[in-house]
């Protein structure tokens, strides 16, 4: 079978297929005797990568593995002709993301020490509620708090495919101090 | 805290309030509530004041913040307690920055006061930081939609049933039924159990039976030949009779009397 076949083989597995797809998994869109290898699987895909490239569609790796998904530059576009009801990230959310993302595993303590705000509850929630946040376990000082972590849904949703790939947390700084010098927080 | 800011005096003359830092009151409660807490007015304080986060001129912030505050004790906003702590927390800094040092022949680093607080406000820079880039990702769902080809479903289509064709099905149904009952086989109706009872019951008549007179001839049927059989080895069991097996090869069975 060659590059191209298999490439066809796998548009086809992405595109009819629910959510993101692992290497391993899309292996099994071939039989036994076809003799396709990861090795063949990982060449097609950067073949799809290039056939996709300057059309409507990328193909995309996240955590969860592979998928096919919109521009982001479209983004608006498509959302409001999928009447699709974006997830609400306030400010507050996505501080306690952050934290969480950066901070990992904390707990709401942690959480409200750095905010310097004593209530994240309602912000834990909604982020479990995207399924971006979860409990890991619970941490061996008196109240066993719970700590929380972030998912794998939550990189997939994020395009990540770990959480090393957001930049280090010190790298911030600088940034945030040139974009926000004299200008009022955005409500 | 007064209820109206006073005009800042510096070495005796009144220092007029930078035109940027006027908020029209209808504004102010709106800006507050922009606010995620005092590490964020904090935060605004110093930028807005353009000052050095690594040298805090704590008097100044501090009359910033207690002046914002005010208002928001006035507005009653839900986190006042977390204002009020940092509050707390500037002026017990400033206080500590008032008092002079005790001079160490050694010269040994005291800490600054403020240490505690700048870290605090540079991590909290930092995640604020982090939280713009997360917030500026593409995320499925609000910038980007995964491509896929909707699975058609098979939907369930109701089978269209008529009275006709209920009856036709219920008259099919009794004619087997009917069928079927025809090709029954009737069974003996005679329990190992009742064989028991009726040998019993025989032995009481006389002491001794021979097995084959007690089945009753050559007529007896199949079922009853064998429940009689089985019968008999349970009454055996049961320690109720005896088998003998006679020189000419009859057997015999004998009640069993204490």
């Amino acid at each position: 079978m060659d590059l191209t076949q298999i490439a066809n083989i796998l548009e086809m597995g992405l595109l009819c297929r629910e959510g993101p797809c692992p290497e391993a998994r899309l292996l099994g869109l071939f039989k036994d005797d076809e003799k396709v290898t990861a090795k063949q699987v990982r060449a097609a895909l950067a073949e799809l990568d290039k056939r996709w490239a300057g059309r409507a569609l990328e193909l995309s790796k996240t955590a969860g593995g592979w998928q096919l998904r919109s521009l982001p530059m479209h983004g608006e576009r498509l959302r409001a002709f999928l009447q699709a009801a974006p997830p609400r990230l306030s400010r507050p959310l996505t501080e306690v993301l952050a934290i969480v993302a950066y901070r990992q595993p904390v707990t709401r303590g942690d959480i409200e020490s750095i905010r310097g705000v004593s209530t994240s509850v309602n912000q834990l929630t909604a982020l479990e509620d995207l399924g971006w946040v979860q409990v890991t376990g619970k941490r061996d000082t008196p109240g066993r708090p719970f700590e929380y972590g972030t998912t794998e849904k939550m990189l997939d949703d994020l395009g990540l495919s770990n959480i090393g790939e957001l930049p280090p947390l010190e790298s911030f700084f600088e940034e945030s101090a040139a974009s926000e010098l004299g200008g009022a927080p955005s409500a | 805290m007064s209820a109206a800011p006073q005009p800042a005096l510096v070495e005796g003359k009144e220092i007029e309030i930078p035109k940027t830092l006027y908020v029209p009151p209808a504004a102010m409660r709106v800006l507050l509530d922009s606010f995620e807490g005092p590490l964020d007015l904090l935060h605004y304080l110093i930028r807005r004041h353009n000052m050095d986060i690594l040298d805090i001129p704590m008097a100044e912030l501090t009359k910033q913040y207690l002046d914002y505050v005010d208002r928001i004790v006035a507005s009653e906003l839900e986190l006042v307690a977390d204002y009020l702590l940092m509050a707390a927390t500037l002026i017990d800094i400033k206080s500590r920055m008032l008092v002079p040092q005790p001079e160490s022949e050694e010269e040994e680093e005291v800490e600054d006061p403020r240490a505690a607080l700048v870290e605090r406000l540079l991590q909290y820079a930092r995640i604020k930081g982090a939280a713009g880039h997360i917030a500026g990702l593409p995320i499925q769902g609000r910038d980007c939609f995964a491509a896929q080809v909707p699975r058609p479903s098979m939907g369930t289509v109701p089978p269209r049933i008529g009275c006709r064709m209920l009856l036709l099905a219920l008259l099919r149904i009794q004619e087997r039924a009917e069928a079927a009952r025809e090709l029954q086989i009737q069974a003996d109706g005679f329990s190992i159990r009742e064989a028991m009872a009726h040998m019993m019951l025989r032995l009481r008549e006389a002491k001794n039976w021979v097995f084959t007179k007690m089945i009753g001839a050559q007529h007896a049927s199949r079922a009853r030949v064998g429940a009689m059989f089985v019968g008999v080895l349970q009454l055996a069991k049961d320690q109720l009779i005896h088998i003998d097996q006679r020189s000419s090869g009859e057997i015999v069975i004998k009640t069993r009397r204490h």
